[in-house]
């Protein structure tokens, strides 16, 4: 039984869930959030039905976890939005909509969990990012917009907290077949985004949870402002 | 206790953790004439960040409130809030009546 307490966004569906699980099935206390309710079932496993960018709901939910354990060990900023639309066919309010789950969400989960960490000095805040930022890949400048800013938040937050013993790193996985991609066509994905890396293919949630393991580690504590993209981007 | 004293408790245990952090010698004093931010204050600005945070959480669990005391109207203030333990529990009591009391998530 672990003491460990960690917070996942966007746990619902997708790599937040496969992270649900995998970590309350490990014994940590493990709470969850999306905008819908979860049917994950499990004794270590609290969810919160709420919009990542909703500051009062945000901070309603860190003060469930203050009242209730004190501390929060580990942060996965896991929720997002993307969108496949070309520039001149987006429309303001999807880039708007984009920004407010992926940048305000991730910009105001870390700063309360950093005030949850501070006392014990110790803490870890993982944010999710893309390949397509370093592709550049057309067809998505607000989700890449969007994703650009995750990192060069994560450099800069990872400076300020490093006062408190919290480390903040980005990772970016290559596509992985979830709701997030399940839009686009099979051939596009091939041809724009898998024939560019050094190993074209789909990612598994397992690849993450590994690098996971590794940045929440105690071993990786000088790790921190970095971005990891995965298949040799 | 009314409002403001028990705020100006809230605002002294979050010194006190503060306080831990600093140099011997360098804690801050607990009256409200302290100059604890701006010219002579006592504070850095990642202190002042500290205190604030330290405040808002005791605030939150106390009142039941969801607030954030730092924000732009604050920064600009002429007088800043934030310059003394006084000004600080005056600011804090306003920013309170303006806050309705929230329930728990989940």
């Amino acid at each position: 039984m672990s003491n460990r307490i960690i917070l996942i966004t966007g746990s619902r569906k997708g790599i937040g869930r496969h992270l649900a699980e995998t970590f309350a099935r490990r014994g940590w206390h493990t709470y969850g959030c999306s905008r819908q309710p979860s049917d994950l079932q499990d004794e270590h496993y609290t969810h919160v039905c709420l919009d990542v960018a909703d500051e009062p709901a945000v901070k309603r939910l860190f003060r469930q976890i203050r009242t209730r354990h004190g501390r929060l060990d580990a942060l996965v900023n896991n929720a997002g939005v993307a969108s496949m639309n070309l520039a001149m066919t987006t429309p303001v309010a999807t880039l708007e909509r984009v920004l407010r789950t992926n940048v305000v969400g991730t910009f105001l989960f870390s700063r309360e969990a950093v005030k949850l960490m501070r006392p014990q000095q110790n803490g870890r805040i993982v944010n999710f990012s893309t390949i397509a930022v370093p592709l550049k890949l057309e067809g998505e400048s607000a989700y890449v917009a969007s994703k650009a800013a995750v990192e060069a938040m994560t450099s800069v937050l990872a400076k300020e907290y490093a006062t408190y013993g919290v480390t903040v790193n980005t990772i970016g996985p290559p596509p992985i077949d979830t709701d997030l991609i399940r839009g686009i066509p099979p051939e596009n994905l091939a041809a724009r985004v898998l024939a560019r890396l050094a190993f074209p293919r789909f990612g598994e949630p397992e690849d993450i949870t590994h690098v996971l393991d590794f940045l929440l580690s105690e071993r990786a504590g000088m790790m921190t402002g970095q971005t990891l993209y995965y298949g040799g981007v | 206790m009314t409002r403001e004293a028990i705020i100006l408790r809230l605002v002294h245990e979050a010194i006190d953790v503060v306080n831990e952090g600093l140099p011997p010698g360098a804690a801050l004093e607990k009256t409200p004439e302290v100059t604890l931010f701006g010219a002579d204050g006592r504070l850095d600005s990642l202190g002042l960040v500290e205190l604030l945070a330290e405040t808002e959480v005791r605030l939150e669990e106390e009142f039941s409130v969801s607030l954030s005391l730092v924000n732009d109207k604050a920064l600009s203030q002429r007088n800043s809030p934030f310059r003394s333990i006084d000004s600080l529990v005056t600011y804090v009591a306003a920013v309170l009546a303006t806050e309705a009391p929230v329930g728990e998530a989940g």
